[in-house]
């Protein structure tokens, strides 16, 4: 019935076009209108407003010379190099969201998230990470047999860094990192280790999440009063079971010894 | 329209996604979901808790129960009965407690969490079933702490109770007291004896429910309650004696001032009397009633009392209200038939002078102002009247005393003076009396009819003058019927000790005088130990003596003399016109005889007549014993002979027959017996309602016939009775339905002498 009265109106209005009369463009009822213009017209507003903060975020990011110096140049790749190791060998990669951790009943049985946690607590002292990266950066060389790469890596030298090259008097001024530049360097590690953090955080709240789900109530009761005792609880059942939690996880309600 | 929501679902889907992206917070979620745990196990917590109540929670819990104890007072009255209400709400009143609980910690963990918390969420967590093991929990706390939260609970709801009711303690209004109070007298509203202590106590339920006021109590205060009550009722009871006690001289003794008459006189005196000693003030604590309307109304009916009271008094006190004893005399005088039986006499008295006499009574109580009132009170109160009547007629029973014994002096003078006289009673008399079985005379008819005193001077002989007559009649009469008793027993006994003598001596031919002789003989004999007993102006033989034993050996001698020329009839019947009976159609069938013999009809006719004569006579022996007489003796030849008849002759005959075969002789006086017992019976009922009448006094039980069994000789045995009985009543009943009368219930007396 609708399409056929549809079919009617369309014939109508082209009746109207051909003999030139006006179309009468109020014939939508104020609910019809709503419906039909205004939420739409909502809906787009707010995917292109999505949109354009997705891009200026990116855009920010993307912000800067498009030329870099070289003493950033080594150091970026240097560090990125180091920093992409750690990522690769904790396994971060492998758990863009919390579903790809394997679970069984209460608990994950995942080898890899068990390997992420336990890398994860370096982070639990972020200087001496961050530290280590830096200077793992500075004394990076690249294999030998990769050529290719070797030539892109120039010997970098910070006098006041951990790690010194045996040839620093000849490396030339360009490339040795002073205050200025070791703060970039160090800026630069913990914009990443910040993401590699909160990253790990929401994977281990979000089992701790699950595993508060499916635990079994304490028989006894325990100290109901106190939440912190319940993530204590569970921070403690994954921890036997090679999954331990970051400290700022576990110490969310304070400190274990307040 | 499809159009429509198709959009609306893809901006839902789409703000969903946005939201999603945006708003997935994984620590928030494991904050909420922690919160969670802890809630649920907070709330299992209260399920595990201690069931049992703690003394601090018992104060608290007790308390408030206590308080719904008194709500509902009628659910908790009795011990046992309210364990069951205690007890749900106790469970009741944990399982909201719990549920509070439940809410407390659920609103905990809303501040807790991020996340909005679900109060089923918590609950789910917590326990499978929540309903049930909250339930289960509530029961166990009600059944642990029922006893020490119900009795302490009770305690405080009683306690709280009869402070409650000692602080509103109620009395009952006047209105009301005075209602259950007249309520107490019952429907007698007459009464006039005041209420006792026992009485008051039948308002204690009444009370009861006045003082508490509350409806109903807890049976623990029952005996506080009933304690307040009967302090109440004891109060009422003291108040009421105490009103009582101000008129009791009036009331019991008859203590009103004389000139006071009437009954409103009487009640007004009393009711001042009472007011004036009884106050009154219904604000006082306890209250003082005033004067009861029960009181009121037991003056009144005292006064009514003693209105009719003291009018007897004075009745009683005064004769001036009484006929004169001339007036009475002459009353008496004039028509002594009506005035024979005192009682008549007074009835007669009493309905001529009674109306009179009241009037005059009224006047002389009353004087003039009262005198129309008492005159009106003796004519229609009903106790006034009959009281006032008992007591003229008892007055009027001591004032004609004198009056009828002087007219029984005189008519016994003028009629009865040959009682006094030393010949009295002549033997004729003594005979007449003797005749009726008589020992004494105990009918003045009977008395007259022996003097032969005229039939129409009787009924104007008075009572008295006919109680006079009787007593001076059997001073005489009493021992000379007595004598003549033993001397005709002592000729009885002559008889049955010479009988035997007698067939020897008959068949020897001694002669009839000599015979006569000896038993005069031993009569005089037997006589002379026996007379001592008796008074001695009876000692000498009555003539009628000499005529029994003459009599006697005549008719056995006469019996026992052999006959060798006629055949001895085995029947005999005494004709029917010699009886005065009415000529029967066929005399033959009703008299049978036996062996018949045409050509000795003169001959036996003689001996037949002769023979008849004896059993008349002989029947006689029998008169006042019995309406019928079966006498059995033997005879010479071995058979025996059965004598017939009524003492005074009617239906005589006899029957000779063989005393071995018993049916055979009970058959055949069966068929001699029919007419002369049909005529016996038709006698009987004609004379039957004028001997009751004359008789007896007493209630009439319908006809009887009495029949005399009596056995002279050792041949017949206790069947023939039996036998013979069982026709007589067949008789009777066959003689009923003929003759349409009622059949004469059968009094049999079996006299076997031997």
């Amino acid at each position: 019935m609708s399409g056929r009265s549809g079919g009617s109106s369309n014939l109508q209005a082209l009746d109207d076009l051909i003999h030139g009369k006006k179309k009468n463009s109020l014939s939508l009822s104020p609910n019809d209108a709503l419906v039909q213009i205004a939420l739409p017209l909502v809906l787009i507003l707010a995917i292109i407003t999505r949109l354009m903060v997705i891009e200026y975020t990116e855009a920010m990011r993307n912000k800067g010379p498009r030329v870099l110096e070289m003493w950033k140049q080594q150091l970026i790749l240097r560090m990125d190099t180091v920093m992409n190791k750690w990522e690769k060998q904790a396994e971060l990669g492998a758990f863009p969201d919390f579903s790809r951790v394997q679970w069984k009943g209460a608990f994950p049985v995942d080898e890899r998230f068990k390997s992420l946690c336990a890398r994860a607590q370096e982070m639990d002292n972020r200087k001496n990470l961050e530290d280590d990266i830096y200077n793992q950066a500075l004394a990076y060389t690249p294999p030998i047999e990769d050529e290719e790469s070797a030539s892109f890596f120039v010997p970098v030298y910070d006098p006041d860094a951990k790690y010194q090259p045996k040839n620093a008097d000849k490396i030339s001024d360009e490339f040795v990192i002073n205050e200025e530049r070791r703060a970039y360097a160090m800026r630069h590690i913990a914009d990443r280790v910040s993401k590699w953090k909160e990253q790990v955080e929401g994977l281990q709240w979000a089992a701790v999440a699950q595993c508060a789900d499916k635990m079994p109530l304490n028989a006894l009761g325990g100290s109901p009063d106190k939440i912190s005792t319940q993530l204590t609880r569970v921070a403690s059942e994954m921890n036997k079971r090679g999954y331990p939690l970051m400290n700022s996880v576990v110490e969310e309600y304070g400190k274990l010894d307040e | 329209m499809k159009n429509t929501l198709s959009s609306l679902a893809t901006c839902l889907i789409v703000f969903g996604a946005i939201n999603f992206s945006w708003g997935a917070d994984p620590k928030a979620e494991a904050k909420r979901m922690l919160t969670l745990r802890a809630t649920a196990e907070k709330v299992r917590a209260y399920l595990q808790e201690s069931a049992e109540v703690n003394e601090k929670q018992n104060d608290a819990v007790s308390t408030m129960l206590s308080k719904e104890m008194l709500k509902q007072v009628e659910k908790f009255r009795s011990k046992k009965d309210g364990q069951s209400p205690g007890r749900d709400w106790l469970s009741g009143w944990k399982l909201k407690e719990l549920e509070k609980s439940v809410d407390g910690a659920w609103e905990w963990a809303k501040e807790q969490s991020p996340l909005p918390v679900n109060r089923a969420d918590v609950i789910k967590r917590a326990t499978k079933n929540w309903s049930k093991d909250a339930q289960a929990k509530v029961g166990q706390f009600a059944d642990k702490s029922m006893k020490a939260v119900y009795d302490k609970a009770r305690r405080l709801a009683a306690d709280e109770q009869l402070r409650s009711l000692k602080q509103k303690l109620n009395y009952p209004s006047k209105d009301d007291l005075n209602k259950r109070i007249s309520g107490l007298i019952g429907g007698n509203k007459n009464r006039w004896s005041p209420l006792n202590s026992k009485d008051f106590g039948k308002l204690d339920g009444w009370l009861k429910t006045v003082v508490g006021n509350a409806g109903p109590v807890f049976e623990e205060l029952n005996k506080e309650v009933a304690k307040m009550s009967s302090n109440l009722r004891l109060e009422l009871g003291n108040q009421y004696q105490a009103q009582y006690k101000s008129i009791q001289q009036m009331v019991e003794k008859n203590g009103f001032p004389k000139e006071l008459i009437t009954k409103e006189q009487l009640k007004a005196h009393a009711l001042n009397l009472l007011k004036e000693n009884t106050s009154e003030n219904l604000a006082a604590k306890p209250p003082r009633y005033g004067v009861f309307s029960a009181m009121e109304n037991l003056v009144e009916n005292a006064a009514a009392h003693w209105e009719v009271k003291r009018m007897e008094i004075f009745a009683k006190a005064r004769s001036d209200w009484l006929p004169m004893k001339d007036q009475l005399e002459q009353a008496i005088r004039g028509d002594l038939a009506k005035h024979a039986p005192l009682e008549d006499s007074l009835n007669v008295l009493t309905e001529k002078f009674l109306s009179p006499a009241n009037e005059k009574l009224a006047s002389l109580y009353g004087g003039k102002q009262w005198a129309t009132y008492f005159k009106e009170a003796l004519a229609e109160q009903d106790v006034l009247r009959k009281n006032v009547t008992n007591q003229f007629r008892s007055a009027l029973k001591e004032r004609i005393k004198p009056i009828r014994e002087k007219i029984a002096g005189e008519q016994f003078a003028t009629h009865f003076s040959m009682l006094n006289e030393k010949v009295f009673p002549e033997e004729p008399i003594i005979m007449y009396f003797y005749q009726k079985g008589k020992k004494s005379v105990t009918d003045f008819n009977e008395l007259a009819d022996g003097l032969n005193f005229p039939a129409p001077e009787r009924p104007s002989i008075i009572e008295e003058t006919r109680l006079l007559a009787g007593d001076r009649a059997n001073r005489a009469m009493v021992p000379a019927l007595s004598s003549m008793d033993k001397q005709v027993g002592l000729v009885r006994e002559v008889e049955k000790k010479k009988i035997d003598q007698l067939k020897v001596e008959a068949e020897q031919g001694r002669p009839f005088a000599e015979i006569l002789r000896e038993w005069d003989k031993d009569w005089g004999t037997l006589w002379n130990g026996a007379k001592q007993k008796v008074s001695e102006r009876w000692r000498s033989k009555f003539n009628h003596i000499d005529k029994l034993l003459n009599k006697g050996v005549r008719q056995f001698y006469d019996g026992m003399q052999p006959s060798s020329n006629s055949t001895p009839q085995d029947t005999v019947a005494v004709k029917e016109d010699e009886l005065g009976e009415e000529q029967e159609d066929t005399p033959n069938e009703s008299v049978p005889v036996e062996n018949e013999q045409p050509e000795q009809e003169d001959e036996n006719e003689k001996s037949e007549q002769e023979s008849l004569q004896g059993m008349c006579e002989e029947l006689k022996l029998y008169i006042g014993l019995a309406d019928g007489v079966f006498a059995f003796s033997d005879l010479p030849d071995g058979r025996c002979r059965m004598l017939f008849g009524t003492p005074d002759g009617v239906g005589a005959f006899s029957v000779k027959f063989d005393p071995q075969q018993v049916e055979v002789a009970a058959n055949q006086i069966s068929g001699s017996l029919k007419k002369p017992l049909g005529l016996v019976l038709d006698g009987n009922a004609r004379m039957g309602g004028n001997r009751i009448l004359q008789l007896f006094q007493g209630e009439y039980q319908g006809p009887e016939i009495k029949m005399l069994f009596k056995v002279s000789t050792p041949a017949v045995r206790h069947q023939m009775s039996i036998l013979v009985r069982q026709q007589v009543e067949e008789a009777i009943e066959a003689w009923a339905k003929k003759s349409g009368r009622k059949a004469p219930d059968l009094i049999w007396q079996d006299d076997v002498e031997l």
